[in-house]
Parts: structure tokens; C-alpha cells; sequence
């Protein structure tokens, strides 16, 4: 048995050395990310180490690492999740910790450097309006979002709980501050949960992704949703009829972490790295309209000051939002999902 | 004159060739029958298996308990029923007509028509599904056009709802009903309806005590099919419902997505395999009576 598992060990590590080069496979969002990506990111840090990387998509890539966790075919080394699924995937043991004495995270917003996941881009969850149905007054606040009587319109919102049920609490003049302490109880959860139930009637659309509510903006679909600053940015400047507000926006992060089965985890690290870094960090903004995570980006002189001025981690805007809590999400996902779907099927 | 005929030797050898036959046919079916226990037998299995046990590892009824104290799940799989049901409605109603037509062409002209019914059939759910939205979303072509004509003022509400559910589902099953439906339409002995006609019965009687019992194993048929697919849809009603229709592959998936949880996936999958099974059973049992019901009265 012992000769068994040696011989195997001496295969593995054979195949490592005789591999000529290394690739990672890269488990990314669609869209602009991806674009910004292959140009700033990976792109060029995968060219200066010389590795391959392979890309692949996903919506929702909680779903995807514990489908390939569940199968026993975990294919992903490196993962762009969301802050809170990071957590989540942390706490389910999926991921592996992160090597800050190869990844340099000292200009780092705080908190974005977790153990498991390090952030690339902050992003707003926004309440966006179709500017041709509210020529004269716009909506300003989540209490004008579920105002159908001075804002009458088909409205969408996510087929998911995450920062829809903080919009909830704070249309009802919740303070930011206590957000996370009524959210902490059962009658906060089931508070927030029915005053979406409420407007339900005025949801036409539950959408699933950031590229469907993008779309429903630009087709006229509906006249007001929630979804992402990013893709309402780039409507905007496809022309569509779209605007909207960093007020009141849920703050909250993407960031890369390797999976505890991946095979390339040193490889993984150092390309973590590279793309991390302020430059890196700086160039993706041409691309997405989202915030660095590395503060030292808005040092590089990369940035100019009106791109700065509507990016969501910028000094003058992350202000007026609530910074999303990670921890009180990744205690609550599955309590409060079930109350939400148990809502959208009534 | 048969004492000469060796009648029990020749049974005996005609006894030995229909076993031979036999054995043939069963060693021709058996790739299939393996492939078959392979592809289907072993995952249903494995998902009864998986249902079996709770969140924590142990054996328990917990995820049907989940299922039946959840008011949501009754929901859930009262709509999947509805929503299959009026795509077998949308399919009789358009499906037997159109087939009864199909049927009384020239047969080259038939060929024609067949072949537009199938033609959708070889084009991807996905990009039907998005021809629909296309079609009949807010400022859709459908609405725009309407509009633009002064039929109507406001836009109607066609996409993200039952009514589109259903349109892409019909769209999707057609094929599969009026296949079998024409089937047994072609095996209708044109001769039959001559008969009646000659007899004085008007087109309408014709049909209804002629055309249509005679064509109705075909339509049973059908329709059984159509309805037992339609509960398994997921791609139709997640992207034409706009989260308005929740159907159980849904809540299957965000089982899985949301919570990881196979258990539970796996006890929805198995509750809806076996409802499946009593309704398909049921169906059969309602072929089998109005068909024998009939056969006694062809011989009476």
C-alpha cells in the first residue's frame, strides 16, 4: 500500500515538473469584468509569469464552486466571488487561506484583505430609473422605490435576497446604523422580508443576472430596479435612457480566493498578486465603472478625477452608502434566502 | 389423414425456433436494456438514496418533512401541474386540428407542413425562449405593433407572466404531440369517413363518431407525453416566467445553488418522479378503459 501511494506521489510530482507550462483556470463573471480582465488583469500578469490561464463564466460562482466541491471535480484554481460568498465558502471549508507574504495587500481597504479572499473591485447594489417615465421629479431614496403612488412603474428587483433585503429595511427609514441589528432577529428578517412582499404586485421582473437587468434597463422593460452600478453605468453610456443613484447603494466587494482543492495554489498566489496590484488595480477602471479595492490606485495618476467621481469606492461616494456586512450575511444567507423564496411563491 | 402429419414433432421445432427468436431479440435489445439501467435506473436510485438522509449526515425523513409542512412546496407543485396541464390544453386545442388538416393534404404537400412543425424542433430552447421575449416584451414587436395600429393605448402584458410560460412551453411541445397524433390519423381508413358520409352524417357528426375515436389513441398518447415533460421544464419558465412562475425544477436548483443541499433537491426530485408515475399510470389506466370500452362495442 505504502509503495502504492508513493509511486502515485512520484507521478503527481513528476507531472508537476515535466508540466512546460502552468495553466490556471480562472472562474470569472461575464461582461465588462471579463473584458477588463483578460486586458489588465490576468492578461498581462499570466504573460509575465508565463502560465496559461482558461476561463470560465459563471452567474453566481457560490453555486459553481459547490457544484464542482459536490462532485468531487473541482477544475477552478482561481475564484472571483463576492465578498459575502467568499465567507460562506470559507466557513464550508472550501477555499484555501491566502499567503500575504506573497500577496502584498498593505494599501488595501480595510477589510477587503480577508484570510480567504482578497478584493479586486467595490461595487454598489443602486436603485436605477428609466429617465424618459420620471422626466420632471427622479427618484432619490429606497422610500421613493416603493413609492407606486408618486412613482408609478414596473419595477424589478433580484430573484435573491442579497442587498434587497437592506434596500427593504431602508425604505422603511431604518438608519444605516441600525441596519444590521434588526437584521440580527427573526421579526427584523420576516420586517424586511414583508415590506418586499408589498410591492410585490409592482414586480414585473425578478431578475437573475447582471446582464438581464442591464438589458431590462436599456429595452424600456421596466421603469425602476435594483442591480449593480457598473451595468447601469455602461447603459448609460450606450445611450440608454438610464440613470441612477449612489444613495443609499448597498457597498460591497468582489475578490479572488483559490479553492482548497485546486492544484495550483503557489501558482495561484503569485498571479493574485501581480493582479492586485495599484497599476493593475487602476487599469481596470477603464473597463468598470467599479472601485478599486487597492486605495493605492487612486495614486497612480491612472485614474483621471471624473472617472474617480462616479466610482463607487472613490472618497466623495462611498459616503452616502452602507457598507454591506459579510459577517451577518454569511450567519443568515440560507434563514433569510428560504424566507424570501417562501415570499416569491406566495 | 393428419395422423400422418408428425404435428407434436413440428410443434416442438416451432416451439425451439420462437425461443431462438427470442433470445436473438433479447440480445439486440440488451445494449439498451443496460444503457438504460446505466443512465437511469442507478441516478434514480442514487436520489432516492440521497433524499434519505438529513442536512447533518443521518438517515431521516426530514427533507420530505421540509417538503410537506412548507406551504410554499404545495404551491410550487400546484403550479408545475397547472402550468403543464394548460400546455396540454394549448396542445389538443391547436395540435388535433392542425394535424386533421395535415392529414387531408396530398401527401407531398403534408411533407411540407410536417416539416415546418419540426423545424423549431431542431432550433435550442434557449434562443426560442429569447425569440419569444423578443417578440413580446414591453416595447416588443407584438407591442410596438399594436400600438403603432391604435389597437391598444399602454403596452399589453405579455412577456414575464403564465401567459408567456405557457405560449414557449405550447411552442416547445407541439412537435411532440402532433406527431403521434398524426400517426394514428394516417392509420384512419379514409374509407371509414366516405362511409359515414355516405350514410348522411353531417361533417360534424363525421368527425366526432368517426374521425376523432378513431384518432383518439394517438391523441392520448400525445398528450400523456406532452404533460409528463412539461413537468421537469426549467430553462421556459425561468426565462419567460420572470421568476412569476415557480415551477419545481426551480426550487430544484436553488436547492442545490442556493443551500447545496442534495437532500432536498433530491426529495423534490424523487416526489416528482413519483407523482409523474401515479399521473402516467393514471393516464394509462384512462387509455386503456375508454380504448376497451370502445372494443367492446365494436364487437357487440
Amino acid at each position: 500500500m505504502r509503495t502504492l501511494v508513493m509511486a502515485a506521489g512520484l507521478v503527481a510530482a513528476g507531472g508537476a515538473v515535466w508540466a512546460e507550462g502552468v495553466t490556471l483556470t480562472l472562474n470569472t463573471p461575464g461582461g465588462a469584468v471579463l473584458e477588463g480582465g483578460n486586458a489588465v488583469l490576468w492578461g498581462p500578469a499570466a504573460a509575465e509569469l508565463g502560465y496559461e490561464v482558461k476561463i470560465e463564466t459563471s452567474d453566481n460562482s457560490l453555486d459553481a464552486l459547490r457544484l464542482q466541491v459536490g462532485a468531487n471535480a473541482v477544475s477552478t484554481d482561481i475564484i472571483v466571488m463576492s465578498g459575502y460568498q467568499s465567507a460562506i465558502a470559507a466557513n464550508e471549508g472550501m477555499l484555501a487561506p491566502l499567503d500575504y507574504n506573497v500577496i502584498d495587500a498593505k494599501d488595501f481597504v480595510e477589510g477587503a484583505a480577508t484570510p480567504y479572499c482578497i478584493g479586486i473591485y467595490g461595487y454598489a447594489a443602486v436603485m436605477a430609473w428609466n429617465t424618459k417615465t420620471y422626466p420632471d421629479k427622479a427618484p432619490a431614496s429606497w422610500a421613493d422605490f416603493w413609492d407606486t403612488e408618486a412613482f408609478p412603474g414596473r419595477r424589478a428587483m433580484r430573484a435573491d435576497a442579497e442587498a434587497q433585503v437592506e434596500m427593504a429595511l431602508l425604505s422603511q427609514g431604518v438608519a444605516p446604523a441600525d441596519l444590521y441589528t434588526v437584521l440580527a432577529t427573526e421579526e427584523g428578517m420576516q420586517r424586511a422580508i414583508d415590506r418586499i412582499a408589498e410591492l410585490k404586485p409592482e414586480i414585473a421582473v425578478w431578475w437573475n443576472s447582471g446582464a438581464q437587468h442591464g438589458q431590462l434597463m436599456l429595452d424600456g422593460e421596466v421603469d425602476m430596479t435594483t442591480g449593480w452600478n457598473g451595468r447601469f453605468q455602461t447603459a448609460k453610456a450606450n445611450g440608454g435612457p438610464v440613470e441612477f443613484t449612489y444613495n443609499q447603494g448597498i457597498l460591497a466587494y468582489d475578490c479572488f480566493a483559490i479553492p482548497a482543492a485546486s492544484q495550483h495554489k503557489e501558482e495561484a498566489m503569485k498571479l493574485i498578486n501581480l493582479m492586485s496590484a495599484a497599476k493593475a488595480q487602476a487599469a481596470l477602471t477603464g473597463y468598470v465603472a467599479y472601485g478599486p479595492m487597492n486605495k493605492a490606485a487612486f495614486d497612480t495618476g491612472l485614474i483621471a478625477p471624473e472617472v474617480a467621481a462616479v466610482l463607487p469606492t472613490s472618497p466623495q461616494n462611498s459616503g452616502s452608502m452602507i457598507v454591506q456586512d459579510i459577517t451577518w450575511w454569511a450567519a443568515n444567507n440560507d434563514r433569510i434566502q428560504q424566507m424570501f423564496e417562501d415570499m416569491m411563491t406566495q | 389423414m393428419s395422423a400422418a402429419l408428425p404435428l407434436g414433432e413440428n410443434q416442438t421445432e416451432l416451439a425451439r425456433d420462437a425461443r431462438v427468436e427470442r433470445a436473438l431479440a433479447f440480445a439486440l435489445a440488451l445494449p439498451c436494456l443496460i444503457v438504460v439501467a446505466l443512465c437511469v435506473l442507478i441516478p434514480c436510485g442514487w436520489l432516492f438514496y440521497l433524499s434519505a438522509f438529513g442536512n447533518d449526515g443521518s438517515l431521516s425523513w426530514e427533507n420530505y418533512e421540509r417538503v410537506s409542512s412548507g406551504a410554499s412546496y404545495g404551491r410550487i407543485f400546484i403550479t408545475t401541474f397547472e402550468v403543464s396541464l394548460l400546455t396540454v390544453l394549448a396542445c389538443v386545442g391547436i395540435g388535433v386540428p392542425f394535424a386533421a388538416f395535415v392529414n387531408s393534404l396530398p401527401p407531398r404537400v403534408a411533407g411540407l407542413f410536417v416539416a415546418a412543425v419540426l423545424l423549431p424542433f431542431w432550433t435550442s430552447l434557449l434562443v426560442r425562449a429569447y425569440a419569444w421575449l423578443v417578440l413580446l416584451q414591453r416595447n416588443g414587436l407584438i407591442n410596438t405593433a399594436l400600438i403603432d395600429m391604435g389597437l391598444t393605448e399602454a403596452p399589453l402584458d405579455l412577456a414575464f407572466n403564465w401567459f408567456s410560460t405557457v405560449l414557449g412551453m405550447t411552442h416547445i411541445m407541439l412537435p411532440i404531440f402532433i406527431l403521434p397524433v398524426l400517426g394514428a390519423m394516417r392509420n384512419i381508413d379514409p374509407g371509414m369517413i366516405r362511409a359515414a358520409a355516405s350514410m348522411g352524417a353531417s361533417w360534424g357528426l363525421t368527425m366526432r363518431r368517426v374521425f376523432l375515436p378513431l384518432a383518439a389513441p394517438g391523441i392520448i398518447a400525445g398528450a400523456i407525453l406532452v404533460f409528463v415533460m412539461s413537468l421537469g421544464f426549467y430553462v421556459t419558465p425561468a426565462i419567460l416566467g420572470g421568476g412569476n412562475v415557480q415551477v419545481i425544477s426551480m426550487r430544484i436548483a436553488r436547492s442545490l445553488s442556493n443551500f447545496s443541499n442534495w437532500g432536498a433537491a433530491s426529495a423534490l426530485g424523487v416526489l416528482l418522479l413519483l407523482f409523474t408515475g401515479a399521473l402516467l399510470a393514471l393516464g394509462l389506466m384512462a387509455q386503456r378503459l375508454i380504448l376497451g370500452a370502445r372494443k367492446g362495442q365494436d364487437h357487440a
